[in-house]
């Protein structure tokens, strides 16, 4: 229709000068036509431009023609003549235009091999009729996705542009919205972009977009490969550089933390590590949405213990699109250690993140994890999970510190096992005749019989342990005994000595006896009798321990010098202190007669106090 | 009892009329309640051959009158399978708890070797016609812990003790009553040891627990070390039962060898030959099993013991278990 149109309008034009144009071009035959009379000849046609026609390019609507580099070889201008419209009317014609070529003679070709403007003027006696041809080209399409590939493929990841919106730029010469108008995006969808040779494409969701441009008949394909950049879990932390806790003698716990783990009291696997030293772990991540390629991502974990931040930077870790896990591809410690001071962390929350394609950081969620700081390496025992639990005490970061506030952990008689809140207990409340606390001699016995019951020796060790877990190793055994003879009264008798051999022991806090009992070297009264046993000194969970025994341990600190009891609790500055407090008296097992005796409210010692360390009396 | 050689599935626990079955990969044994019909308080069983027969010794203990006074252990023996029960000993306890005991059979009677609760160390009393003697001081900070007869050849036998829960002290006969402890062996976490005298020599039996659920004691594994005259060992220990881990286990001679019970995880198992290389033969259980007890008796062993229920009333189990089907094939 253009073409049409647009011939016509110059036909128009010619039909309107053709009077003038004739006259004037018949001069130009005047030689050959002298011969006859001017009546008699037909009159001389001047011949003139009719028109001039374009082939091969489109008209823009504006008088002027367009076509595209390569798309076509050349564009044709036609010019029609008359009155002939022959070779020899259009070999008159004066053609001026920038690189045309004449093919055939009424034909003027503009070769399309590169965008220019060319304007092709024909002038056959009259006014010149021109057309201007515009070569436009389609050179490129060039993209905002970050990563380009040959054969116009650009990558970039779903939900990590700005906006979502992945950009495809023509470019085009020349460069301005004439031609961009020209454009048209058949393939991809994609939405107008802010510039006329933009289109916007959505990049939310992984996938390729396959789009196209096109300016007339010249089109560039292009791919826009929007992938999933892989989405981890962290699934499994283990650690190391610590001390292996021991889930009070059912098992060691594994150091690891694993997803989906219960929280409450084994998992996940409560950890130690000495102050002042750095937590080394290392990671296994679930890919939960694969990546559409192999992808390298960096996971990092952040914490805050105490004063200190602390950071754990994965290697580069490769996330294939199979892989169901990857790793730390090494173990990593912590950027800064813990703080340096005993401590409970509960917990530590290690925040988790992997690396964006942006630069940035995806969280991954937060770890949480109960972790001991000693004071020193433990050592000489297992790091029972209670032990730890009772002795560490947040800021100590001495010996004595540990001591004290190990043991104030304790005092209040309530400590439970941490691996089933059993209550521990000093002998079994109600004193049952098959108390098997008599069978629990040490702290692995304490915490690993079912019932939480164990003796004088159980605790002591329990209490000597919780400094060995610190390093500290100045808590002694210390065995308390009856050694010293006693007599008996033989009523109406002399006094008589109790033999050596027979068993003699103390009478624990309280006996009430009936009539003084003020001789440390004569038993007076009659156990039962008129001793009679008051309210018990209450025990660790036993508000009603046995009132009497031939030995009790209690501990000698030798940092501090003090007589720590406890199964009861108590500590004292010397055994001189301990005896009048925790016991009423003594008895012997000698029978029949007078059996019990001595209130040692005098200040007198009646006890043996043998360090089982040095083997020397306290 | 019965017993059949041949593979078997598990036959399952029928406690109500007294006997239980069990499984075994060869072998079968059918356990069988003392008085299937009484469940009686027992917390510590030993077999004794006595004259060629077996007999069940077996302790409870009772608590003081209500009015205040002591504890009492109460040793008592019965015929095994069948007859009636005697009171033999009865022990003043200081302190309440399962009594760790001994017995064998002496020239007047029988002896009784007990450890006595302290408070925090138990010592060693040997109850025997006479009337008790002290084996170790009273106030020795020493725990004197499971006394054992030694099982065997002499006469009278030999005591071990475990010590502090590391090591083991003998004390040997002497005068008429026995030595003070000697050490035998120092390892860390030894909770039971024995002694067995065969025609090769004094073997040791010991226990060395490691961590995990206990059942009356922790797992561990059994070693054994031949003593010599000194009762030092004389080589390197060695673990007969490889590392199956046990919990409690009793021995005695069985031929020329030894023969060893044991509980574990999922029954116990049965140990016969001549050491160091014995055939285990491991029994399925559906339910704990506590203190073996293993006597030669006639033309083979005799078993028993405790099931393992919340109270004290319970069963005790045995069975006799034929010299044949122990011998390594």
């Amino acid at each position: 229709m253009g073409n049409s149109s647009t011939r016509k309008n110059i036909a128009d034009a010619a039909d309107d000068e053709s009077s003038e144009s004739q006259e004037t071009t018949s001069g130009c035959f005047g030689g050959k036509r002298k011969k006859k009379p001017a009546a008699t000849l037909p009159p001389v046609v001047t011949p003139t431009l009719v028109s001039l026609a374009v082939n091969g390019a489109t008209a823009d609507g504006a008088g002027g023609y367009w076509a595209v580099v390569n798309a076509i070889a050349h564009v044709d201008v036609v010019a029609t003549t008359q009155p002939a419209d022959d070779n020899g009317e259009w070999a008159q014609i004066a053609w001026t235009g920038n690189g045309i070529t004449q093919d055939p003679p009424n034909t003027r070709r503009v070769l399309c091999g590169m965008a220019r403007t060319v304007t092709v003027t024909a002038t056959l006696n009259g006014p010149p009729q021109s057309v201007t041809i515009e070569i436009y080209d389609l050179a490129s399409i060039a993209s905002n996705l970050r990563i380009n590939r040959p054969g116009n493929v650009w990558k970039d990841y779903a939900g990590f542009m700005p906006a979502n919106t992945g950009i495809v730029s023509a470019t085009t010469t020349p460069a301005n919205n004439t031609v961009w108008g020209l454009l048209a995006w058949p393939l991809g969808g994609g939405a107008a972009g802010a510039a006329l040779n933009q289109q916007n494409y959505n990049t939310a969701a992984a996938g390729d977009i396959n789009m196209q441009v096109t300016l007339g008949a010249k089109q560039i394909n292009g791919t826009l490969h929007i992938c999933q950049w892989p989405v981890l879990a962290v699934d499994d932390i283990t650690f190391s550089g610590g001390t292996t806790v021991n889930n009070d003698t059912v098992a060691n716990f594994d150091n690891h933390w694993r997803s989906g783990r219960a929280v409450a009291n084994r998992d996940p696997s409560p950890l130690c590590f000495r102050r002042n030293r750095a937590i080394t772990l290392t990671v296994t991540l679930r890919v939960t949405t694969p990546p559409t390629e192999a992808e390298t991502v960096t996971v990092r974990g952040t914490a805050t213990a105490g004063i200190n931040n602390i950071v754990w930077t994965s290697g580069p870790i490769a996330v294939n699109p199979a892989d169901a896990t990857v790793s730390f591809p090494a173990a990593v410690a912590g950027s800064a250690p813990l703080p340096d001071q005993v401590d409970f962390y509960n917990p530590l929350t290690i925040t988790w993140e992997m690396s964006d394609p942006n630069g940035g950081w995806i969280p991954l969620g937060p770890t949480e994890h109960l972790i001991y700081a000693t004071l020193g390496t433990p050592a000489g025992t297992p790091a029972y999970w209670t032990l730890l639990h009772y002795s560490c005490t947040p800021g100590a970061a001495s010996d004595q510190a540990v001591i004290t506030g190990a043991f104030n952990a304790i005092r209040g008689r309530n400590v439970t096992r941490k691996r089933d809140n059993v209550p521990l207990t000093y002998w079994t409340p109600g004193r049952p005749a098959n108390d098997p606390a008599a069978g629990m001699g040490n702290t692995t016995a304490l915490l690993g019989h079912a019932t939480g019951a164990g003796h004088c020796g159980s605790w002591s060790e329990f209490l000597i342990d919780m400094f060995k877990l610190h390093g500290v190793t100045t808590g002694h055994k210390v065995n308390v005994t009856r050694e010293a003879q006693v007599a008996q009264r033989q009523h109406p008798l002399p006094p008589r000595i109790v033999p050596a051999a027979t068993p003699a022991g103390f009478l624990v806090a309280t006996w009430n006896f009936a009539g003084p009992a003020t001789n440390p070297n004569m038993l007076t009264h009659s156990q039962w009798g008129n001793c009679t046993e008051g309210p018990p000194a209450p025990g660790q969970n036993n508000a009603g321990p046995p009132p009497s025994f031939y030995n009790h341990f209690v501990v000698f600190c030798a940092t501090d010098n003090r007589i720590y009891d406890p199964s009861y609790g108590n500590d004292f500055a010397s055994p001189a202190a301990w005896e009048p407090a925790s016991i009423s008296g003594l008895f012997s097992d000698v029978v029949p007669g007078f059996n019990a005796g001595y209130s040692p409210v005098g200040g007198t010692r009646l006890l043996q106090f043998r360090d089982r360390v040095t083997n020397a009396n306290l | 009892m019965t017993l059949s050689r041949r593979k078997f599935v598990f036959a399952g626990l029928a406690a109500v009329g007294g006997t239980v079955k069990m499984e075994a990969d060869e072998a079968r044994i059918d356990l069988k309640a003392l008085r299937p019909n009484d469940k009686f308080p027992v917390n510590a069983i030993r077999l004794l051959n006595e004259k060629g027969a077996a007999r069940l010794f077996f302790s409870r203990t009772e608590a003081p009158p209500p009015a205040g006074g002591r504890y009492a252990a109460v040793v008592s023996s019965m015929p095994v399978p069948n007859g009636a029960s005697a009171e033999d000993f009865r022990v003043s306890q200081l302190l309440p708890g399962v009594a760790e005991w001994d017995v064998c059979a002496a020239q007047s009677g029988r002896n009784l070797v007990i450890a006595r609760f302290g408070g925090a160390v138990a010592s060693l009393n040997l109850h025997h016609a006479g009337g008790q003697t002290a084996l170790t001081e009273f106030d020795s900070s020493d725990d004197f812990k499971d006394p054992r007869f030694s099982r065997g050849n002499h006469q009278p036998p030999f005591i071990t003790s475990v010590v502090d829960g590391s090591r083991v002290d003998t004390l040997a006969p002497a005068g008429g009553g026995y030595g003070q402890p000697q050490t035998a062996l120092t390892e860390p976490q030894i909770d039971s040891a024995l002694v067995v005298s065969n025609s090769h020599g004094d073997w040791l039996l010991f226990k060395v627990h490691s961590l995990g659920p206990m059942r009356r004691r922790f797992p561990g594994a059994l070693h054994a070390v031949r003593l010599g005259a000194d009762h030092k060992p004389t080589g390197a220990p060695f673990q007969p039962l490889g590392d199956r881990m046990i919990f409690e286990f009793d021995a005695d001679v069985f031929e020329n060898g030894i023969a060893i019970a044991a509980t574990t995880g999922n029954g116990f198992l049965l140990a016969a030959g001549e050491l160091p290389a014995l055939r285990p033969l491991e029994y399925k259980h559906p339910g704990a099993l506590l203190q073996p007890a293993l006597v030669q008796s006639g033309d083979g062993v005799q078993l028993a013991f405790l099931e393992s229920p919340a109270t004290e009333l319970r069963h005790v189990l045995t069975a006799f278990v034929p010299a044949a089907s122990l011998r390594p094939k």
